[in-house]
């Protein structure tokens, strides 16, 4: 029988159940055990009963902390390396990026980092840590990212990347981890990394997003169905390396590209896939290709300015109405 | 007190780290040469098990991997860049030797993220519930980073079976320790619980002792050590440096304590050498690293199809 979970629980049910099955799994990082703690965000509630020793719960040190699980992945273990926030990938990226990221790579095949890190960002709960910095590891090679919008997402893509030989940085939505349930289903799963998923089927529009984006984007199509504008949503689920066939077959079919993100527009994802339609698929296009993201200023903290930063289901409607304007100009120009 | 042979051993792999770090030094110009240094490179390497895992500084990585067991010829290959290496030519193995789950160190050019790595493999063999343990070599600069001082810090609160060997050279590229660092290195070991040992650095015998008196500490289950070895940089910081920056008279004692001269003297003295074996020794060493050397430079180079995006991501699945 299914339940009901939030993205958190989805994710304890993932982890839990990866560890029953494979002792070398273990979960390292800050704030990750205690009954009176702030336990990480709930994100490993009841683990430590279950996992005494596989829980560890270490002090405030981001190097030892990424460091350590790097080299216990390279030596057997397939660790859970939580470092809390997105934020703190600057603190580790030579770590991550530079020496994990090309191990398999330098060592010609010998050595694996097996190893999954967590990390939160996104406008939620509380003013601090909203920071996306994801964009730094689709520049380097050899580091895998998800970012799930769901619940029903976030499991499988965990189950997923534990299972995985490479590292892979797993972004939790601070408003997704508690926000709204999926149905989880009582047999296992998996959402397989590198494979986008057509979270709404649309022949007008393609809006390409992650994370609380494609909520946005399915509330923002929602409301433009009214207006008879038919808008395909397309959950990347993986950032990097993204699904370039799903993006391919979804602007062949509508020809319009917006892509939402709640990070900086410059150097981002969204660039990335600006870039590769415009290489590949520039005759498809019906008008230019849009993209929804923060402008090139550091992450205010006042709410209301949070608010303004981070792209909203109206700024998604915005910028379809605006590519299919530009398109309509384009097609009379033609 | 180790066995005769075993001292022996010892000698021989002495003598191959140093025939083998002269053989580089005769073509390559940036070679970061561990000479002088050898009796912290070997010291650091020799006796412990196979499945201990072994990190070694940058300098000083080809001769402890050969103690380890790497090949000569393949770590040459890997120095000229060639497709016979052990990382294919991607990578260049003087800074790192081989790179497998035993035995690795930096993948980029970063110096003191292996201390962190050492931890973690200490933290893996710790859950795994074996006595294996993890040593990991650096230099005096690398105890000014971060990453030392949170591994350290870390090991200790974990008790965690890491031996820990600073290769204290006295010399961060052209910045001197005493410009450089505060304080004693092995003192740091009390601010972080744990047994610290300063040994001679150019005894090879006193460094192997002091490793061996850390690992059975750790294989023991009484946690991590701190080893200093204290010596100094006869060598540039690369091949082509004058080290201008060093005085004549700083230098003169270190050159004068050779750690070869210095072990070849007392095993002269106990009767366990003569000039005869000591000269076939450095023979049979420099003739093992010319072929090395001579094979290497006829190898292929690698080709374009090591450069294949495909390459950068392990395909296997647990």
């Amino acid at each position: 029988m299914a339940k009901r979970l939030t993205s958190n629980e989805a994710l304890i049910e993932a982890m839990s159940e990866e560890m029953r099955r494979d002792e070398r799994i273990f979960v390292l990082g800050e704030e990750i055990v205690g009954h009176q703690g702030i336990q990480a965000y709930q994100a490993y509630t009841g683990m430590e009963k279950e996992f005494p020793e596989r829980m560890v719960d270490v002090t405030m040190s981001e190097l030892v902390i990424i460091g350590s699980c790097i080299g216990a992945a390279m030596t057997g273990m397939r660790p859970i390396c939580d470092i809390l926030f997105s934020e703190f990938l600057a603190l580790i990226m030579g770590h991550l990026a530079v020496d994990a990221g090309s191990a398999y790579y330098f060592s010609a095949g010998t050595l694996t980092v097996p190893m999954v890190v967590r990390a939160r960002y996104g406008v939620g709960v509380t003013r601090g840590h909203p920071g996306d910095y994801h964009a730094w590891l689709q520049h380097i090679p050899g580091v895998k990212v998800v970012a799930p919008s769901n619940a029903y997402d976030a499991k499988g893509l965990m189950k997923s990347a534990i299972r995985d030989d490479n590292p892979v940085v797993y972004l939790d939505h601070l408003a997704i981890c508690t926000g709204k349930r999926s149905e989880i289903p009582e047999e296992e799963y998996f959402v397989p990394i590198g494979v986008a998923d057509v979270k709404r089927p649309g022949k007008d529009v393609t809006v390409v997003g992650f994370g609380n984006m494609v909520n946005h984007a399915l509330t923002a199509a929602e409301e433009l169905s009214k207006e008879s504008i038919d808008v395909e949503v397309v959950d990347l689920r993986t950032v990097v390396p993204f699904d370039r066939e799903a993006i391919r077959e979804s602007v062949r079919k509508t020809g319009v590209l917006v892509i939402a993100q709640e990070t900086w527009k410059q150097g981002s994802t969204g660039s990335e896939i600006a870039a590769f339609v415009s290489e590949e698929l520039f005759h498809e296009l019906k008008a230019p290709i849009i993209r929804l993201g923060m402008p090139h200023v550091p992450f205010a903290r006042s709410l209301d300015l949070m608010k303004l930063l981070a792209p909203s289901p109206q700024n998604v409607i915005e910028g379809v109405r605006a590519a299919l304007a530009a398109g309509s100009k384009y097609a009379q120009a033609g | 007190m180790a066995s005769n042979e075993t001292r022996l051993s010892l000698y021989r792999a002495l003598v191959r780290a140093r025939e083998l770090e002269n053989g580089i030094i005769s073509f390559h110009p940036y070679f970061h040469s561990a000479v002088g240094e050898e009796a912290v490179v070997v010291g650091s390497a020799f006796g412990l098990r196979p499945d201990d895992v072994f990190i070694p500084h940058y300098r000083g990585a080809l001769a402890a991997n050969l103690v380890r067991g790497a090949s000569m010829h393949r770590l040459v290959a890997g120095v000229l860049g060639k497709v016979t290496a052990y990382d294919r030519g991607r990578f260049f193995s003087e800074v790192r030797g081989r790179a497998e789950p035993k035995n690795f160190s930096t993948m980029g050019g970063f110096l003191g993220t292996t201390i962190t790595y050492g931890t973690g493999a200490a933290l893996g063999a710790k859950l795994r519930k074996t006595d294996e343990v993890a040593v990991v070599v650096f230099g005096d600069g690398c105890a000014n980073k971060g990453e030392f001082h949170e591994s350290l810090n870390l090991a200790g609160v974990l008790k965690l079976p890491a031996v820990y060997i600073c290769q204290n050279n006295q010399f961060c590229i052209s910045m001197s320790a005493e410009r450089g660092t505060a304080g004693r290195i092995v003192d740091r070991a009390i601010g972080y619980g744990m047994p610290g040992i300063r040994a001679d650095g150019n005894d090879v015998e006193a460094v192997n002792a002091a490793l061996m008196q850390a690992v059975a500490h750790a294989r023991a289950g009484k946690g991590p050590s701190l080893i200093e070895a204290l010596t100094y940089r006869v060598s540039g910081h690369w091949t082509t440096d004058p080290a201008a920056y060093q005085s004549k008279e700083d230098r003169r004692p270190w050159l004068e304590r050779d750690p070869i001269l210095v072990f070849e003297n007392r095993l002269k003295a106990e009767g366990l050498l003569t000039d005869g074996v000591i000269k076939s020794i450095h023979e049979q060493a420099a003739s093992e690293v010319t072929a090395a050397i001579a094979q290497a430079k006829s190898d292929p180079p690698p080709g374009p199809e090591e450069l294949r995006p495909e390459l950068v991501y392990a395909v296997g699945r647990s």
